[in-house]
């Protein structure tokens, strides 16, 4: 378990540093932050002395060799554009994202399993086909059009939710979070609903397609046989076996919940990390993006670690040791 | 020896008539036509014939498993005289896994692979009664995985199934079905996915076991030197129908049918080596095209003319019933 843990720590580094190198170089040859920051007034000489100050006048590699150094120390460099710690930034606006992809990841879960189980149990019943219609939907329609007219009709026309904002927040060990507060709910509930959609269909499908074929398997036709009731053939036989393959795919999209939070918080003004990322992206502020990249990197080996880990617990056949795969 | 609530009667199971259907687009195809089983405590009796005959289908229905689309749809299953088609059920939950249980043919596929061995065991005890001493049911479960040949049967209750061979497995699944004691006990082909040491040891164990309890075991397999070893009596099924029947001695010695006779000499232990096998020609019709008259005439080497009108399954001999026009006489048999 140990050396599993050292080894997955090693990829993880390794996985950092070739990210870091492909994305400064690709923003080194991208463009020219200066040109985009300073004032179109500016004398040549201003220009000149920012360059210097920014360190932007050494060679790439140099300039990599102080951006590794001051990481091994926990220093990701200063935003060109706020002067201030990039992951410092980061860390400010992460809560926000996380809590709105953490709520649209439980919204898929509660939502999803036992619509698919439902449609798993009777595929043939309307009841069924129409979660099923409304799974293809919910994987058609893109976000960005599902959250603009959640906006119209709830908080336009019916005026019942707050189309923007976080609302009011608590403090949880230092964290603001929203849905503590009713308000807050009522802020997030959108967004979290908008950004939940397609992991609902994603988790009911998932979730259909494991329950009918655990119901055709030999082993549920034994329990079946043993006279145990239809409740524990479904809630127990049934559906362990299908979370196998559901933690998977879970543990994957948690990844792609926080990537994908980016439209949705545009569309809610939710403050989170996406809008940040998006203006550094557009002034080239390199320290941000890397500061977030790294971030990002580190947050998805987190998850696949706990995926695996979860794994062990689900599925028995599943053993974690130091050895080669 | 239990008795039913409703009444008693000499056998453990009686079929009578028992047709099982599987609707479809073009309407209800039968599977299982008018078959008629009966089998008395302690006695061990052989369902035998080649895929398709509906012998599986036949135990299913019995246990009330024919999942939809199919669906029992004539007869009585007479189990200690309580007809399962009329209870209501929760009355066939309760039987099932008490009185009856079945064991099925792939070992690796039977247990379930997330849960452990004593979570499997343990439920077939409590779903029957609920109220039961968890420290009781335990040592249950662990007296039945000795007594079907488990070493260590403590310890392996913590195991999972995939922490057990296939012969490991399919021994597991036999105390499962033994747990409650049962009257029944189906068998369907349980040893065909294992190799031929492990089978004899498994036929053996299960004999004995039977013995002891005086439990009546059907014994459903395409293998008739399984059936040689283990059954007193021989139901010979072909396209869903029976259509021999007798003492298993009779039948090996003087089988009536030509299809009993084909089966009996595709066995491989009676040709000389290097000798061609013997096959019957031909294969099981699809259910959904099954020929005019007697099912088997197609593939018959005594075929006539009047084999073309159906035929029933009539009396010839003692305890012997065949269902053919033109049964093999004496003078035909082949030593």
């Amino acid at each position: 378990m140990t050396a599993y843990l050292l080894r997955r720590g090693g990829q993880t580094i390794l996985t950092l540093l070739v990210m870091s190198i492909l994305v400064f170089v690709g923003v080194y040859l991208v463009g020219n932050p200066v040109d985009v920051m300073i004032s179109a007034t500016a004398t040549p000489q201003e220009r000149a002395d920012l360059i210097m100050r920014m360190g932007l006048d050494q060679p790439v590699w140099v300039q990599y060799w102080h951006f590794l150094k001051g990481a091994l120390s926990g220093d990701l460099g200063n935003s060109f554009l706020y002067n201030r710690p990039a992951l410092g930034l980061i860390f400010e606006r992460m809560p926000a994202t996380l809590e709105l992809a953490f709520s649209a990841l439980f919204m898929g879960l509660v939502v999803g399993i036992p619509l698919g189980v439902v449609a798993g149990l009777r595929p043939s019943r309307p009841e069924s086909r129409g979660i099923m219609a409304f799974s293809i939907l919910g994987f058609s329609l893109p976000t960005f059009w599902v959250g603009l007219m959640m906006i119209l009709l709830f908080a336009v026309k019916l005026d019942i939710l707050p189309a923007s904002g976080r609302g009011e927040t608590v403090d949880v060990l230092g964290v603001p979070v929203s849905f503590l507060t009713l308000d807050g709910l009522s802020h997030i509930f959108l967004p979290a609903l908008n950004l939940a959609l397609f992991k609902i269909s994603l988790v009911i499908r998932l979730t259909r397609a494991g329950v009918s074929e655990a119901l055709q398997s030999e082993y549920v036709r034994f329990a079946r046989a043993k006279g145990i009731s239809e409740w524990r053939v479904v809630f127990l036989h049934v559906l362990k076996n299908t979370l196998i393959p559901l933690i998977t795919v879970v543990g994957l999209e948690l990844g792609a919940l926080i990537a994908f939070a980016v439209v949705t918080e545009t569309i809610f003004s939710w403050p989170g990390m996406g809008k940040l990322i998006i203006d550094a992206i557009t002034t080239l502020d390199r320290p941000v993006i890397l500061a977030y990249l790294m971030i990002t990197v580190l947050m998805f080996t987190v998850i696949n670690l706990i995926v695996d880990l979860a794994y062990t617990l689900v599925d028995p056949r599943v053993k974690i040791d130091g050895g080669s795969e | 020896m239990m008795t039913s609530m409703t009444g008693r009667s000499d056998y453990t199971l009686e079929l009578r008539g028992l047709e099982t259907v599987f609707d479809g687009d073009k309407g209800a195809i039968a599977a299982v036509r008018n078959v008629n089983l009966a089998i008395k405590p302690g006695e061990i009796v052989g369902l035998v014939g080649e895929s398709g005959s509906g012998k599986s289908v036949t135990g299913l229905s019995i246990m009330g498993l024919i999942d939809r689309p199919g669906r029992v749809s004539k007869g009585e299953i007479l189990l200690n005289g309580e007809d399962l088609r009329k209870v209501p059920a929760k009355r066939l939950r309760a039987l099932r896994g008490d009185r009856m249980a079945m064991i099925f043919q792939d070992p690796m596929m039977t247990l379930n692979p997330v849960l452990r061995i004593d979570t499997q065991m343990m439920e077939a005890i409590t779903a029957h009664d609920p109220k039961i001493d968890k420290t009781i049911a335990r040592n249950r479960c662990r007296d039945a995985l000795g007594m079907v040949g488990i070493p260590d049967p403590e310890e392996r209750l913590y195991a999972y199934p995939h922490q057990f061979s296939g012969g490991m497995r399919q021994r597991v699944a036999i105390a499962i079905a033994m747990l409650n004691n049962p009257d029944l006990i189906i068998a369907d082909e349980p040893t065909t996915a294992l190799d031929v040491t492990i089978q004899a040891q498994i036929i053996a164990e299960m004999q004995k076991l039977c013995k002891e309890r005086d439990t009546a075991l059907i014994w459903i397999t395409h293998d008739l030197t399984v059936v040689a070893e283990l059954t007193q009596r021989v139901y010979v099924m072909y396209a869903g129908s029976v259509v021999e029947e007798g003492p298993l001695d009779d039948i090996l010695d003087r089988p009536l049918h030509p299809y009993t006779q084909g089966l009996i000499r595709s066995i491989p232990s009676d040709n000389e080596p290097g000798a061609r096998l013997f096959q019957i020609p031909g294969m099981t019709p699809p259910i959904d095209r099954m020929p005019k008259g007697c099912r088997f005439h197609p593939r018959c080497p005594y075929v006539q003319l009047d084999c073309l009108n159906d035929v029933d399954l009539v009396e010839q001999g003692a305890g012997r019933h065949v269902r053919c026009v033109h049964p093999i006489s004496q003078g035909e048999q082949i030593s």
